[in-house]
């Protein structure tokens, strides 16, 4: 009798408990539900869940950094851009955004676009390696030859 | 050894705790974690992996010898030959087993006019590694060089898989006249012909070799035709 009562509450504690955390963390269940769409790429999946997210009053730059990138990978690229834009403004040291931009445009094609981003990052870390060589890229893909074996050559450290 | 009721109690407690596990109460499902610490959560696990669009490449993804290899190729594109060979020589240096970039040089050898550099690049390479284009490319090489049966057997055996390239054909041509296989190279000339009959410089090409097979009448009336 001691043992059914034991297993009786132990599932009502652990009903109540989910519960009690589906209402109090809407929000963090949104996002959990939202990221295992994302990693799964079902991105038009995860978007009206991290926009919910979002309503429901969490602003942290993980659910607007995904949720831009899921606008991204499903071709919403203004509202990708617009998000991202959002996030740099507001976290001008965030360069994880200004990477996931300037790959968007150079992706799609806008190489000027490109090309701005990756030198905002430069001029924040001269030494960023991995934007250099994203530069000399896409300077190659629009014809900017010269400048692009400036960009290289100061990769490999050589004069230039 | 456990008795029966330590057994017991595990039958009615397990299910209980899976249950409970499964509903998110134990730490072993991501639902137990606060928003507040998921960054945190989030530097231990790893992060969820960003969508093609967003190029995830880490600085061990774009090494040196690439970033040489990318600037060899765009220093042949301003027409920096010298430079890019350069840098090309640094490149197989560090990676002697890329036989793509030894190609490469040569066909920058090659737009030097530094022909016996390029030949003997591509000699060094094994002929099962050379793409089909490659193989072109050396038989130019040793056209230049007047080693006319190399080239030959090279052409033909691009020509084997790529019947339609007459670009090619005719360099097959051109090359068994010089090496006065008149009769091969006219019947080469003749195939170009009969898919191109209106092409003027082929057709007075053709007749040139029938001159120098001794031919001289076919030749005034390929000549002919072509002036009309």
């Amino acid at each position: 009798m001691k043992k059914q009562f034991l297993f009786l509450f132990l599932l009502v504690v652990a009903v109540l408990t989910t519960a009690a955390y589906h209402i109090i963390n809407e929000n963090w269940v949104l996002f959990r539900k939202a990221e295992s769409h994302f990693a799964r790429k079902e991105y038009s999946e995860a978007i009206p869940l991290y926009q919910n997210a979002l309503k429901e009053g969490s602003d942290k730059p993980e659910i607007i950094t995904h949720l831009a990138q899921a606008h991204l990978a499903s071709g919403n690229v203004a509202e990708g851009r617009r998000l991202y834009e959002k996030l740099m403004t507001e976290q001008p040291d965030n360069l994880a955004a200004f990477f996931a931009l300037a790959d968007a445009f150079s992706i799609s094609g806008q190489f000027v676009e490109a090309v701005r981003l990756y030198r905002e990052i430069l001029k924040r870390d001269t030494h960023n390696r991995i934007a250099r060589i994203r530069l000399a890229r896409v300077l190659v893909w629009s014809g900017h030859f010269h400048e692009a074996i400036e960009e290289y050559k100061k990769v490999l450290g050589e004069s230039v | 050894m456990k008795n029966p009721k330590d057994r017991s109690v595990h039958r009615m407690v397990a299910p209980a705790v899976l249950l409970i596990s499964l509903m998110g109460i134990l730490p072993c499902g991501t639902g137990q974690i606060d928003l507040s610490t998921a960054a945190q959560q989030e530097s231990r696990v790893p992060a969820v992996k960003a969508p093609e669009i967003v190029t995830t490449e880490s600085k061990e993804e774009i090494p040196d010898w690439l970033a040489r290899w990318e600037l060899a190729r765009v220093l042949s594109y301003v027409k920096k030959y010298d430079e890019s060979v350069m840098e090309y020589k640094k490149l197989i240096r560090e990676k002697p087993s890329l036989v793509e970039a030894k190609i490469e040089m040569a066909n920058v050898m090659y737009w030097q006019g530094k022909m016996s550099d390029a030949l003997k690049e591509l000699e060094a390479i094994p002929v099962r590694a050379m793409t089909d284009k490659t193989r072109v490319l050396m038989a130019d090489l040793y056209v230049h060089q007047k080693k006319y049966d190399l080239a030959e057997s090279l052409y033909r055996s691009y020509l084997d898989k790529n019947r339609d390239d007459l670009k090619v054909r005719l360099k097959l041509a051109e090359t068994l006249s010089w090496s006065r296989k008149y009769d091969d190279s006219l019947a080469e000339y003749e195939k170009i012909l009969s898919v191109k009959p209106s092409d003027a410089q082929v057709r007075r090409k053709y007749a040139f070799v029938l001159i120098w097979a001794g031919r001289h009448s076919d030749a005034a009336r390929e000549l002919r035709s072509t002036l009309k």
